[in-house]
């Protein structure tokens, strides 16, 4: 039933990523283009040349406004699908289905993380293709080179810098998941405790949890830096790379506990509080 | 005769002033039509809700073939809301897949059969259906599902007389013996001959429950003259 659900699920949100997607391939296809020819050609004439830039320069405001854009209206696409499908009218017709909430709340879960990090796969992909060439390639490679000479030579672990780049790595899936269910728990807990007034009760938890996520973000970050300033604590860089992954580490586990922590509420919600309108 | 919907204490309040249901104890049979019938804001359409599985109860419990509303019992309940419910669905055909996939006892023949009946074609546009012909259609795919229990919320409320015949005409032809119908409505007088049972409810209480054969015999008097009596304003 998950599958079928899932199903159904991508295909209802393809008709506002798929259009998304294209537009920002073909942008970044022909902002490349325009790169290329304003690098390269000869051109014909200085109006010539100064027209290729002019579209060059709105091809790149189009490209900025389209990536950025694009994320901001996929949070709001994401709440408003929720709400919608499984609070609105159309609640009427879901949850009459023989499936369980969790499924529900899996289904969408899955079906909003997967579109998200195709787009931001694509975006880093883009942002990648667009801004390197040949030259700007072996920076990247020389810089990337130096970092590591540099980490051998203070005899950093292998084990520490391991350890910091997967943790990175892994804060992306997981800061996608959290962003999502924040926007979810946020509508489920306004839907059950201001009925009368469900927007607004969702706005308002989406509020104070973000207030909450952010005094946290803040805390660490401040502890982190005191720590940094303080000269018991850190005497060399092992010691300021330890500091970096215990920050990096703290913020990972909390922002885990969160996600984990919505999931839950959201599911309880679903399954034993729903009161449809 | 295990009952087939059994509701104990079954309350509903939605503030502390507005009680939907108040302690509402009644047992359903299998192979009945039932009619909820009972004034507007009575409680009719919380009782259904809570029968689906789209509220949950305040206090009490409401029990299909002795469970708790849930995924197993969604799947022998097929409800009709009061309302339309496809915002997202652009074509009739996608409805109808969307029903044959989640529902094991959707018989999609039927449904094309009877919507062929009213014109109603696969690849029409849902937005461009008219309020009287959306109600009709959305009774056709209720109906069509092989279920133990039906749960239809004022199915003959908003429209003409004659859709009015054609749906309960619908309802008697393609009912099965072994489910329950449970229909509320305040349009008695069109629904009387059909319903074999009557429930009237007020102000969120039980009133009466009986068979409309025994209120006639009884009572002297038909549903609907019952019904203006007891509900007199």
């Amino acid at each position: 039933m998950l599958g079928r659900l899932l199903k159904h699920e991508f295909k209802a949100t393809s008709s506002y990523y798929i259009p998304v997607i294209i537009a920002m391939v073909l942008l970044s296809l022909m902002l490349k283009l325009s790169f290329l020819i304003n690098s390269d050609s000869i051109f014909l004439s200085t109006e010539i040349e100064s027209f290729s830039n002019i579209v060059q320069g709105v091809l790149l405001l189009i490209y900025i406004i389209v990536i950025s854009g694009s994320f901001f209206l996929s949070i709001f696409f994401i709440a408003r699908r929720f709400y919608h499908n499984l609070f609105g009218d159309e609640g009427y017709l879901m949850h009459t289905l023989p499936v369980s909430g969790s499924q529900h709340l899996n289904s969408k879960l899955i079906c909003s993380f997967v579109w998200n990090l195709i787009l931001i796969v694509l975006a880093l992909l883009s942002f990648f293709i667009l801004f390197s060439d040949n030259e700007t390639f072996s920076i990247y490679s020389y810089l990337i080179s130096i970092l590591i000479n540099e980490i051998k030579a203070l005899e950093i672990s292998a084990w520490i810098t391991g350890l910091f780049i997967t943790e990175l790595i892994v804060m992306i899936p997981v800061g996608i998941l959290c962003s999502i269910l924040t926007l979810y728990v946020s509508i489920a807990i306004g839907h059950h405790f201001l009925s009368s007034h469900r927007f607004i009760g969702a706005v308002l938890s989406y509020f104070v949890l973000s207030v909450i996520n952010s005094t946290i973000t803040s805390t660490i970050t401040n502890l982190t830096a005191s720590a940094y300033n303080n000269p018991a604590l850190v005497v060399n860089f092992t010691d300021l790379c330890n500091l970096l992954l215990t920050t990096l580490s703290v913020t990972l586990i909390i922002t885990v506990i969160e996600m984990i922590a919505y999931y839950c509420i959201t599911r309880y919600l679903l399954n034993n509080k729903l009161n449809l309108n | 005769m295990t009952a087939l919907l059994e509701c104990n204490n079954l309350t509903k309040r939605y503030t502390s002033s507005k009680t939907a249901l108040n302690h509402i104890n009644i047992s359903l049979p299998a192979g009945r039509i039932i009619g909820l019938l009972g004034p507007n804001g009575s409680g009719k359409t919380t009782f259904l809700k809570l029968a689906a599985g789209l509220l949950s109860p305040t206090e009490g419990e409401i029990l299909i073939h002795g469970q708790k509303p849930g995924p197993a019992t969604k799947a022998m309940v097929s409800y009709l809301p009061d309302r339309t419910y496809f915002d997202s669905f652009r074509k009739v055909k996608h409805l109808l897949d969307f029903f044959e996939t989640f529902y094991a006892d959707f018989n999609k023949e039927k449904a094309l059969h009877l919507l062929n009946d009213l014109s109603i074609r696969p690849d029409d546009r849902l937005k461009s259906m008219s309020k009287g012909t959306k109600e009709k259609m959305e009774l056709i795919l209720t109906m069509s599902r092989e279920a133990s229990v039906y749960l239809l919320d004022e199915p003959i409320g908003g429209v003409d007389p004659a859709a009015r015949d054609y749906i309960l005409n619908t309802i008697l032809t393609n009912y099965n013996e072994n489910a329950t119908i449970l229909i509320s409505t305040h349009l008695i007088q069109d629904i009387e001959s059909v319903l074999d049972d009557v429930i009237f409810i007020k102000n969120g209480e039980l009133v009466l429950y009986d068979s409309s054969e025994n209120i006639r015999i009884k009572e002297q008097k038909s549903v609907d003259q019952l019904f203006r009596e007891v509900f007199r304003c």
